[in-house]
């Protein structure tokens, strides 16, 4: 394939988010509102399960992630992971609590819970846009 | 409801490319949680090795005793697991690793069935 037609198809390729979430009734709603908002979504149920799909090699564009889960690594030790091994990839915490002390150091942005599913599209898109505010 | 995430992913795409809306589990525990919230559901398809209290047998028997309207089937990649889990389902067990045709098939013929049953 050539550069120009492997940049075009990069150009038009659905974006992929990962969402990692313990609670069904929590994740299945995000997923399915951002799968309508035109993203493909892979659902995870808690980190390794994420870890476990980046290292398949999947493509993915950003990983929208609740902090608080069972196992060995939470939402933080995740933005850490995905912030070591793949530091070109968005990631989004969300949390019903503060966790303000320990994401000391961490660039992820913060969404507190409970949100609405439209501000998590709205967060998504503009982060995906605009790829200065990765580090914001 | 499958507690591998390669897997998961693969059958839940391929079912929601078939027009189907998935709800994606880890536990027996999730399918008890949806079921909870009044979501409906025409068809589990479940492994019979899921972590927690439950498996996939005691959950196929949970689902038929407290949600008769709901089908069940039950896969596995260990044989002797999908022969028992052939006793309880009436088509028989999906070993593993299936073809997810397979599973769109099944999941076809069991909402047929329901369609045209009497009491349906």
């Amino acid at each position: 394939m050539s550069s120009a037609m492997a940049s075009v198809e990069e150009a038009t390729r659905q974006p992929v988010i990962l969402v990692v979430e313990d609670e069904i009734l929590v994740r299945s709603p995000v997923a399915e509102f951002l799968r309508t908002a035109g993203y493909k979504v892979i659902e995870a149920a808690n980190a390794a399960e994420a870890v476990a799909v980046f290292v398949t090699g999947t493509v993915i564009d950003l990983v929208f992630s609740d902090i608080d889960m069972p196992g060995p690594m939470d939402g933080v030790g995740l933005a850490r992971w995905i912030s070591r091994h793949h530091p070109g990839i968005h990631v989004i915490l969300s949390s019903g609590i503060s966790h303000a002390a320990r994401t000391k150091g961490i660039t992820a942005p913060f969404l507190p819970k409970p949100y609405r599913l439209a501000a998590v599209a709205l967060r998504i898109r503009s982060l995906l846009e605009d790829p200065r505010q990765k580090d914001a | 409801m499958e507690p591998d995430i390669l897997v998961r992913m693969a059958i839940a795409d391929y079912l929601r490319d078939c027009g189907y809306k998935v709800f994606e589990g880890v536990t027996a525990n999730d399918v008890v949680t949806v079921l909870g919230s009044r979501q409906r559901i025409d068809v589990v398809f479940a492994e019979v090795q899921l972590s927690g209290g439950m498996d996939g047998f005691a959950l196929a028997q949970w689902v038929r005793e407290e949600h008769p309207d709901i089908d069940v089937i039950l896969t596995s990649g260990i044989a002797r697991a999908a022969k028992k889990a052939g006793d309880l389902c009436d088509e028989g067990p999906l070993e593993k690793p299936y073809h997810p045709q397979e599973v769109v098939r099944r999941v076809n013929v069991l909402l047929e069935r329901r369609r045209t049953a009497p009491n349906g």
